[in-house]
C-alpha cells in the first residue's frame, strides 16, 4: 500500500515532501548513489574502449567470447553466441515480473500470493546466479585454442592474462558482472529474509506489505542494471 | 487468485496485473529484437543508436512500471532524474578522454616508429627505400 497521506493536511511538512515513506525515499536515495556507482563502471568500460580502438589496439569481439550454451555446448559442441547471455537476461525480466506480482499481492493483503510470487523471485534470482557461475567458468578456463600473447600461449582469462582481446575486457568484465552478481546475491538473500517474513505473518500483523515494496524496489534496480550491462558489454 | 483477498482496489487490482503483463511483453519482445539485431546487423553507429535507444526504452519502463515511480508526485520524480545528469557529463567528458589518449597513443607509436626507421637509415647510410611498418621487429637483427 502505498504511504498513507492526510488529503486534508495541507499545511508545509505535515505531508512528507515526496508523498512517500521514509523508508522509500531511503530506498530510492541508496538506488541512485548505487546506478552512479554502476555507471561509472559502465562509462570507464566506454572510456578504456574507445582509447584502446582509437590507438589501433582491436578490442575483444563479445559475441566470439560468450559463445557457450548448456548441453549444446557439452554434448552437441555447438556454439551460440550471446544466447546464454539472452537467456540470463530473460530470467532476470521475468524475476522482476514475479517480484512486481508480489507486490500487488501485498497491496491486496493477500499472504497467500506474496509467498507464492516471492517463492518464484527467489528460484529466478538463484537461477540466474547459476547461470552467471557457469558463464565465469567458461570465460576464465578459456578456449581449447588458446591465444598467442608475446610468444606465450594464454587460455582463458583473469586479471592478468586475457586471451581474447585487451587485459581491461577481462578486467572490466570481472568487476562489472561481479558487482552486479554480488548485488543479485544479496538481492536473494533478502527476498529469503522477505519470504520469511511474509510467511510467519510479520507483515499480517503489522497490517501492510510495505516491506515487500521496499525490496521490490531494489530487486527492479538489479534488474535495470542488468538490462544496461547485457547491452553495453555484450551487444555492443 | 485467492478467497481470502481482501481488496482495496474496485476491481481487484486486475487493471494493475494487466499493466504488468503488458510491461513484461514489451520487456521481452525488445529484448529478443536486440538479439535478432545483434547477429543481424554489422556493427556501426547506426546499430549502437538503435541499441541505446532500445535500452532506453527498456529502462524507462523497469523505472516507470516495475519501480512505480512513474505514479509518484512529479517532485520525486524529478529529485531522482535531474542527478543523472551528472552521468550525462562524466559519459561526454570520458569519451572524450577515451579518445584523446588513444590518440596520443597512436601519435607516440608512430613518432617512435619514424625515429627507429631514421636511425635505421642513417646508421646503414640507406635510402629509405623499405617502407616496411614491422620497422621495430627488424630493428634488433640491424644492431
Amino acid at each position: 500500500m502505498a504511504v498513507s497521506v492526510d488529503p486534508k493536511a495541507l499545511v508545509e511538512g505535515e505531508r512528507p515532501l515526496f508523498n512517500v515513506s521514509y523508508g522509500k525515499l531511503m530506498m530510492w536515495f541508496f538506488l541512485v548513489t548505487d546506478a552512479f556507482t554502476f555507471s561509472s563502471f559502465l562509462i570507464s568500460y566506454g572510456s578504456h574502449r574507445i582509447r584502446s580502438v582509437v590507438s589501433g589496439v582491436e578490442w575483444a569481439r563479445p559475441e566470439e567470447v560468450f559463445t557457450h550454451f548448456p548441453v549444446l555446448y557439452e554434448y552437441f559442441h555447438i556454439h551460440a553466441p550471446l544466447a546464454f547471455v539472452g537467456l540470463m537476461t530473460f530470467i532476470l525480466i521475468i524475476s522482476s515480473v514475479t517480484m512486481v506480482l508480489a507486490v500487488e499481492a501485498g497491496h491486496r493483503k493477500s499472504k497467500k500470493e506474496v509467498e507464492k510470487w516471492m517463492i518464484w523471485t527467489i528460484v529466478g534470482g538463484i537461477t540466474f546466479l547459476l547461470c552467471q557461475a557457469y558463464e565465469w567458468y567458461h570465460f576464465i578456463i578459456g578456449t581449447e585454442g588458446g591465444a598467442l600473447i608475446n610468444g606465450t600461449l594464454v587460455h582463458g582469462a583473469n586479471l592478468k592474462i586475457n586471451e581474447y582481446g585487451p587485459q581491461a575486457f577481462a578486467d572490466f568484465f570481472f568487476f562489472v558482472t561481479g558487482f552486479h552478481g554480488l548485488h543479485v546475491f544479496s538481492g536473494v538473500i533478502i527476498n529469503i529474509v522477505i519470504y520469511f517474513n511474509a510467511a510467519l505473518g510479520t507483515y499480517e500483523k503489522r497490517g501492510h506489505y510495505e516491506m515487500v515494496e521496499k525490496v521490490g524496489l531494489y530487486w527492479h534496480f538489479v534488474d535495470l542494471v542488468w538490462v544496461f550491462v547485457f547491452t553495453l558489454f555484450y551487444l555492443i | 487468485m485467492a478467497a481470502d483477498t481482501t481488496t482495496h482496489n474496485h476491481d481487484g487490482g486486475a487493471s494493475t496485473r494487466k499493466k504488468i503483463y503488458m510491461t513484461t511483453l514489451i520487456l521481452s519482445v525488445l529484448t529478443a529484437i536486440e538479439f535478432v539485431i545483434a547477429y543481424a546487423m554489422g556493427p556501426g553507429t547506426a546499430r549502437l543508436s538503435i541499441f541505446l535507444i532500445m535500452t532506453l526504452i527498456k529502462a524507462f519502463y523497469i523505472v516507470s512500471v516495475f519501480m512505480h515511480l512513474g505514479s509518484e508526485v512529479k517532485r520525486l520524480i524529478w529529485g531522482i532524474l535531474i542527478p543523472f545528469g551528472f552521468i550525462v557529463w562524466l559519459l561526454i567528458a570520458l569519451s572524450k578522454d577515451g579518445d584523446h589518449y588513444g590518440n596520443n597513443a597512436l601519435k607516440d607509436a608512430n613518432m617512435k616508429r619514424q625515429a627507429v626507421e631514421s636511425t635505421h637509415g642513417s646508421n646503414h647510410g640507406e635510402s629509405k627505400t623499405q617502407d616496411t611498418p614491422k620497422t621495430e621487429e627488424a630493428n634488433p637483427s640491424g644492431h
